[in-house]
This record gives structure tokens, C-alpha cells and sequence, in this order.
């Protein structure tokens, strides 16, 4: 399969990086010789030195033979054109564009439909934004994802030393606590990602993900000693396209907010745009400000500049302070592991959600979703399971899934069933798949439908 | 159903030049899109979801990519020989080098299948395959096909 990335910065970067690992024939496209450094240095892709807009680059690339095109540099414009152009010269490929400005919110629907028919329009800021709001829907979560519309929740937590389950085998999980336990997919333990099993015990500092319904996810919580704290206000810092359209939904949804911004000018704006949120002109790593701001009767503090180091700083000075709870917005990968370290468990980060935008599109099968979790070591995969396919028909056991794979949900009829060893899969079932990495393309084959499917 | 009662000449191209998929289709749909009036875009398009779902590279050199249309009346039939061989995902990591092209029409009644089975089946015979392969033109391939349908 062959993508086109036009645009090297820290978004095209990173999704050429995860889809080079998936051995994708990837050519990416930018003005900049040093971004374009950048990439061929620590990946094995193709680079042309040029502007994705120019025709004779996009032909150059090799344009028609291309599957997708993902226009995704730090100009909405320069993206648009990319997509045009590509329209022009190549209609059958799918194009992709990262648009930011909220101006172009109300003609998302008007670029699919009409030239230059863009197939999905990316913004990871509004995906880190709906992020922040599905991490603060469930407390103590420190990666939450919806499938199936919302009705299964796939979560991510770290197990408190004092939990009643910590230090307990899988297997004598459901003796510690008087409810259902729900289904653990994965734990993080360090830079380790185990599929656990029966044998398998969970440790104080553990990253553990599992799989719920909506309508039970406090009980998969309460499994895990996780206390459910209402929130009632929240302060961000950053008054950029993330903390500007966070704010708008936090007042929508009547959250006592305050946003701190540093540029008077941007704070004008705010301040016009915004009804109930509250703004302040000031520096967010100001002491004396977060002070006087009541920094402690804050739920949350959620810091979104764009500055990443100063997020973190800003959040460590929060929680010293007695915010009882903090987001942080960061960019570089590598700081994840650190920030558990550090104490900044809940983490968000637009290169991940830009990824996961991408994930379903180069997936084979019918995949509706398909999201990497934190450290890029996994994925969970929602499909509709397709007659003809090998995943239905018969008993999940006898099905060749490989064994860093694991079904973890259908829905038949809008009903969730948490399967089990003897569930059978029917045509059109919707499936959720949690999957190491390295399981992916063995998982695709399951997925795929033999020749006679039209 | 014969795949000569469906196959036009025109739509015979003996000489492929893409090296993958969707250059492939691209190539594939140009003289089929021309004989129906159908857009061929959609018609690329409409191919590649059906690739996206499993491919129909079935190993042996063959690929027999295909899919449903509403606006269409009759079955449509192409045909491709590429020299090189063409990364299509085959199931035996091979490259293909005989292509069938089948658009059927939505409500097809199993004509389509029965189509299919027929081609699959002909290209069991690897004797016919490798005629094929060597055919020089259009005039060639049609005839091959001719001979083997009568075979059949």
C-alpha cells in the first residue's frame, strides 16, 4: 500500500514513523530539507524535497499510484490545495487533510462531498479535545476509547498499592471483590506490554487496560479501588485552538471554567467568544497567579499551550499546590514513559490522536475504528465481522487467532457479549479485537473475506 | 454463461504497465469504464474497497478483482496480462500477472458467482495459464480463451 504524506512536521512525522514499522511503502513530501532530514534519518521512507501543492511534486510522487494521500503541514491552506491538486490528478486516491481552523468547521461535510472531495478530515486538536472530555467521563482513567458507539468502553488505569487487587492473581480476581470483574486485556508494567493470563498477578504501578460496558464502568472501577470524584471546576492554561475549544465545551456543559492565556490579545478573543468561561490574562506558571486563582479547590487543571514543557511544569506546580487532579498536553513521545514517574499520570497527546485517525483507513477488513494505545505496542480494532470471512461461524477457540490477540467484545443487535472460548461469531456482528502489534497483520488475514465476496 | 459473451476485445489489454494495485485497476477499468458509460473513478474506487476487505490476488499469478454496481445493467468484463507480474497482495506473496476484471449489477442473481467459478476454474489449468502468458496481443488472448471455453 502506498501513502503519500505531504507535510513532515510533528504530525506527518509521526504517522509515517508508525505506518514505516508496518512495512507501508510511505513517500513523504515537504518544503523543509531540515523536517525532511528528520524523517529519512530515523525512518526507512522516501522523501522529495518540494510543495505538496505543486502538481509536477504530486506526479512526481507517484501520485496515481498512490492509496492515500494525507495532506497533513501546518497550513490548512497549503492542505487543501494538496487535496485538490491530488483530486485533479489522481480521484481515485483517498485524500486526507489535517484542517485546524475552526472557520472551516461548518464545510467539513461541503470538502467530502464536492472537490476536493476530501475522504476524512483530521484535527488532532478536536480529537484531543473530545480526549480530555472522555478522560474526565471516567475517573481515574488514564486512557479511555469508545466503541461501538459509545456502548464499550476500553480503559486505562493504574493500579493503586492499596487496592484489593493488587497483588492478586487473575484467576482469584473475582474471589477479592464482591461484584464482576471485568474482562483485563493488557497491562503495562514498565516498558512491558503483557496479555495476561490466569497465572498472571497485578502489581501496585500497574497500567492496566479492560474492557466495560457503558452502563457498568463504575463497577469496573470500583473493582479497582478507583474513587469517583465529581467535577465541578476546572481551570485551563492555554488559551490556544485546544484550550479555546475545550472551555467552549466545558460551558456548555455548565463546568464552572477558567482559562488563563498569556497574549492580551488572543485574551480579547477569548473573552468575546467564550459566554460563562471565565478568562485570565496572566502567565499559567505563575505561582502568585494560580494562588490567587484558588488553585487548590480546582478539580482539574488542565494545561494545553503549546509549549509542552511548560504544560508539564505548570501541572507538577498545580498538583503541589493541591489541584486534586491534572491533564497535561505533550508532544514528544518520549516523555510518556517519564511522566508517570514524575506523577503526571493523565496525559494527552495530539501526535497519538493523529495517528489513531489514521489507523483505520489502512487497515485490511472492514475496520471502523481502529486506536493505538499509549505506547504505540497496541491496538484495539473494531470490525464488522464479514460472511465468507474465517472470524465467523465458529467457536472463538477454534478460530486461528494469534496469541497476543484477543476478542474482546461483540455486539449482536445493539447487545454487547463479553465472549468467551465457545462464542461463535455471526456475519455482521460488530467485533472489538485488542491486538499486540507484531498480531496485526495475522488478525487482518482473519478479518478478510475470501474471493466469492462481492 | 460463456466469459466470451461478456468479454469485448476492447477490453483485453495484453500489456500492463503498473507495478501495483491501484495503478493496476486504474489500467484495468479504462476500456471497461469506455464500453458501459460508467465513471471510472467510481469504478476505482469502488474496486479498491472491495481489495480493502481481502484481496483477490488467489495466488498462481492470478487476480480476479471485482465488485457490485447500482447503475448497471449487464455484467462487465476485463481483461489484463501483465508481463512484470504486479504486487497485488496476493495470498501467496507471488506477483500477479493474469487478470480478470467482473463488475456485476447490485441485484445480480447469482449470475455473477457462477461467472466467477467459471474463471476461477480455467485457471486451474496451468497449461491454459501459460498460454496466456505468452500471448502476444488481444487477437491471441481471445482466441485462447476461445479454444479453452470450448473445452469446457
Amino acid at each position: 500500500m502506498k501513502v503519500i504524506i505531504v507535510g513532515a512536521g510533528e504530525v506527518g512525522f509521526n504517522i509515517a514513523r508508525h505506518l514505516a514499522l508496518e512495512n507501508k511503502d510511505v513517500l513523504v513530501i515537504d518544503k523543509n530539507p531540515d523536517s525532511l532530514r528528520r524523517v529519512s534519518e530515523s525512518t526507512d521512507v522516501q522523501v522529495i524535497n518540494g510543495s505538496g501543492s505543486n502538481p509536477a511534486v504530486l506526479e512526481a510522487a507517484g501520485i496515481k499510484e498512490a492509496e492515500i494521500l494525507l495532506a497533513v503541514t501546518d497550513s490548512d491552506e497549503i492542505n487543501l490545495v494538496s487535496c485538490l491538486v491530488a483530486n485533479i490528478i489522481s480521484p481515485a486516491t483517498k485524500k486526507m487533510a489535517r484542517i485546524r481552523d475552526a472557520v472551516y468547521d461548518d464545510y467539513h461535510d461541503t470538502f467530502h462531498d464536492h472537490a476536493p472531495h476530501i475522504d476524512t478530515i483530521i484535527n488532532p486538536e478536536i480529537e484531543v479535545v473530545k480526549t480530555i472530555e472522555r478522560l474526565m467521563s471516567v475517573p481515574g482513567a488514564v486512557e479511555v476509547d469508545d466503541f461501538a458507539d459509545g456502548q464499550v468502553k476500553f480503559i486505562g488505569i493504574y493500579l493503586d498499592a492499596s487496592a484489593k487487587l493488587a497483588g492478586v492473581k487473575l484467576s482469584e480476581m473475582s474471589s477479592k471483590v464482591d461484584r464482576p470483574v471485568p474482562l483485563i486485556a493488557a497491562i503495562i508494567r514498565g516498558k512491558e506490554l503483557i496479555i495476561p493470563r490466569g497465572n498472571d498477578e497485578l502489581i501496585p504501578g500497574d497500567l492496566i487496560y479492560f474492557i466495560s460496558e457503558e452502563d457498568t464502568f463504575m463497577d469496573a472501577l470500583a473493582v479497582f479501588d478507583k474513587q469517583v470524584e465529581p467535577i465541578h471546576r476546572i481551570l485551563i492554561v492555554g488559551g490556544g485552538q485546544v484550550g479555546f475549544r475545550l472551555a467552549s465545551v466545558l460551558e456548555e456543559n455548565s463546568v464552572y471554567t477558567k482559562i488563563i492565556e498569556k497574549d492580551p490579545n488572543r485574551c480579547t478573543q477569548l473573552a468575546d467568544q467564550l459566554n460563562k468561561a471565565v478568562v485570565l490574562c496572566g502567565d499559567g506558571s505563575d505561582q502568585g497567579l494560580l494562588n490567587q486563582e484558588n488553585i487548590k479547590d480546582m478539580d482539574v487543571v488542565i494545561t494545553v499551550t503549546n509549549d509542552e514543557e511548560t504544560n508539564i511544569i505548570v501541572s507538577l506546580l498545580a498538583k503541589q499546590m493541591g489541584a486534586k487532579k491534572t491533564i497535561t498536553r505533550i508532544s514528544k513521545f518520549s516523555y510518556f514513559p517519564l511522566m508517570s514517574t514524575i506523577g503526571l499520570e493523565q496525559v494527552v497527546s495530539p501526535r497519538l490522536s493523529a495517528v489513531n485517525s489514521i489507523l483505520q483507513h489502512i487497515r485490511r477488513g472492514k475496520v471502523l475504528q481502529a486506536k493505538a494505545i499509549k505506547n504505540e505496542q497496541a491496538e484495539v480494532m473494531e470490525a464488522v465481522a464479514l460472511e465468507t470471512s474465517d472470524i465467523v461461524g465458529k467457536p472463538i477457540r477454534k478460530i486461528s487467532l494469534p496469541k497476543d490477540a484477543l476478542v474482546t467484545g461483540i455486539i449482536r443487535d445493539s447487545n454487547v457479549i463479553i465472549p468467551s472460548g465457545n462464542s461463535v461469531i455471526k456475519p455482521d456482528d460488530r467485533i472489538i479485537i485488542f491486538a499486540r502489534r507484531e498480531a496485526i497483520p495475522k488478525i487482518e488475514k482473519i478479518l478478510a473475506v475470501k474471493l466469492e465476496y462481492f | 454463461m460463456k466469459i466470451l459473451d461478456v468479454l469485448h476485445k476492447e477490453a483485453i489489454l495484453p500489456d500492463l504497465k503498473s507495478f501495483d494495485k491501484k495503478g493496476v485497476l486504474e489500467e484495468l477499468v479504462t476500456p471497461v469504464s469506455r464500453i458501459s458509460g460508467v465513471n471510472h473513478d467510481h469504478l476505482v474506487r469502488v474496486l479498491m474497497e472491495r481489495e480493502r476487505l481481502g484481496s483477490t490476488g488467489i495466488g498462481e499469478g492470478i487476480g480476479i478483482p471485482h465488485g457490485k454496481l447500482k447503475d448497471i445493467e449487464s455484467l462487465i468484463l476485463g481483461f489484463g496480462l501483465s508481463r512484470k507480474g504486479v504486487d497485488f497482495e496476493s495470498m501467496d506473496g507471488l506477483p500477479t500477472h493474469i487478470f480478470f476484471l467482473l463488475i456485476t449489477p447490485e441485484n445480480s442473481t447469482g449470475i455473477h458467482l457462477k461467472l466467477l467459478a467459471r474463471i476461477s476454474r480455467i485457471l486451474k489449468n496451468e497449461v491454459f495459464r501459460e498460454k496466456l502468458l505468452n500471448a502476444a496481443d488481444s487477437d491471441e488472448i481471445y482466441s485462447i480463451i476461445m479454444e479453452e471455453e470450448k473445452e469446457l
